[in-house]
């Protein structure tokens, strides 16, 4: 038998696949061979650590992160959005602002935990679309860094318990009330509170928010919300001037999605630090 | 797809010569290059080949790297200068007078494993029905090489289990 073959029936016999005719040496020889290999494998098994019941969710922050850090600058994009005249470019802007404050390393200094900050345009009625407008949208709800966002956020009418049980721990933030009264200082020195027709949140206590901002004319609580202030960074921003919008966030490549009347514009993921 | 692959490519870095902590990391990296490269996904690349080849890119990145950190000055210029880099651990004494064949070859395969891994690898995958396409992935080497390869392992092995031939002879 030449060597080439009995090197085939060897390979054979360490897959498991035994051939009737090998020798007993070599039969032997591998079955030792593959059981010490079966024992190196065990052995480097026991090095691993189970994988993480949320490893998935600290590889989608790493993506998203990657892929925000990717994109055009911050800096870069404020200076466009300023520059331009559409209140709805000035709002974004200032969002990219407050989140570039957000995104500085301070987040270093005690565990930082994830915020998504979405803003929801409530039109209270169907949207009309064009087929390029909802082409994006459709293209933006197969986008892994949407998905993954709008994962973490839910929709208005899931229970926020069950967000917690999908992501475990990690998508509760320390400080969603400071975010968003954050976001709306920066909305009232701005002048843009009085675009806002009327703000609701799901599960967060905005009692202080509303009493601060006497322009705001209706909020929807959470019944429950009050003692839960820290699990949702979600606002809705009802706006009073819809025209345009779309196109805008088409041309400016802005991902948002549309559900129902709601159009929601994801504006970045952002990291929260708790305090220590 | 990440429990899929979790173990086989924390088993492929370790054997690579990469400590536990130091793979979960690169598997991290390899997970985020897959998701990120999935639009370059192509029936063309063959599946679970494809992953395995970001696999192994993922790892030599993290070797560079590490090469880079290490001020290490001399030129890396082959596969083989790479392997040598990656931390050895003390081979076991494998001459004690008083072992069973088991232990001999075990202690045979240990060494070899150190000095070989890319074989080490290439047995593993192969003793767990791996595809020649994905064996070939995770080596860098052509489907036709791999082949070779393979058929080469015994022989490359042999050597390791010099001291073990008269236990073995003594079982049959």
């Amino acid at each position: 038998m030449t060597d080439d073959k009995r090197d085939d029936q060897w390979l054979n016999a360490m897959a498991g696949r035994l051939e009737p005719e090998v020798d007993p040496a070599l039969s032997k020889e591998a079955e030792l061979v593959r059981n010490a290999f079966l024992r190196v494998e065990e052995e480097l098994d026991s090095q691993i650590k189970p994988l993480e019941p949320d490893a998935h969710l600290k590889i989608l922050e790493r993506v998203e992160d990657q892929m925000v850090r990717e994109k055009s600058s911050d800096a870069e994009r404020n200076k466009r959005l300023v520059s331009a005249s559409n209140p709805l470019k000035n709002l974004l802007a200032r969002f990219s602002a407050f989140l570039a404050v957000c995104l500085q390393p301070r987040a270093l200094g005690g565990i930082a935990a994830s915020c998504v900050l979405v803003l929801a345009v409530v039109t209270g009625k169907d949207i009309f679309v064009d087929d390029g407008q909802l082409e994006y949208a459709e293209s933006m709800k197969s986008n892994l860094k949407t998905r993954g966002v709008i994962k973490a956020v839910g929709n208005s009418t899931e229970p926020i318990e069950q967000l917690q049980n999908e992501s475990g721990s990690s998508e509760s933030v320390e400080s969603p009330i400071r975010t968003a009264e954050s976001i709306l200082d920066r909305l009232q020195q701005k002048g843009l509170i009085n675009d806002i027709r009327s703000i609701s949140a799901q599960n967060v206590d905005i009692s202080g928010l509303m009493s601060k901002f006497n322009t705001v004319k209706s909020a929807n609580l959470d019944p429950e919300g009050s003692e839960i202030a820290q699990t949702s960074s979600k606002i809705k921003l009802e706006l009073h001037n819809l025209s345009s919008i779309l196109d805008y966030l088409k041309n400016e490549e802005i991902p948002f999605t549309i559900e129902g009347d709601t159009i929601t514009i994801i504006l970045e993921r952002a990291r929260v630090p708790s305090e220590e | 797809m990440m429990e899929h692959f979790h173990r086989p490519f924390i088993r492929f870095f370790i054997l690579k010569g990469l400590g536990s902590h130091e793979a979960d990391d690169v598997f991290q990296d390899v997970i985020i290059k897959i998701i990120k490269g999935i639009d370059s996904y192509s029936s063309e690349n063959k599946g679970e080949a494809w992953l395995w080849q970001i696999a192994r890119n993922g790892l030599l990145d993290y070797q560079r790297k590490k090469f880079r950190e290490s001020k290490l000055i001399a030129p890396v210029e082959t596969e083989e200068d790479w392997s040598r880099l990656s931390d050895t651990k003390p081979v076991e004494n494998s001459s004690e007078a008083e072992e069973s064949v088991e232990s001999c070859v075990l202690n045979g395969i240990k060494q070899f494993k150190e000095k070989e891994p890319d074989r080490a690898v290439a047995i593993l995958m192969q003793m767990n029905k791996k595809s020649i396409s994905e064996i070939s992935a995770a080596i860098g080497r052509s489907v036709g090489a791999t082949k070779e390869y393979l058929s080469q392992c015994r022989k490359k092995l042999a050597p390791y289990l010099v001291d073990c031939h008269d236990l073995m002879r003594a079982q049959i």
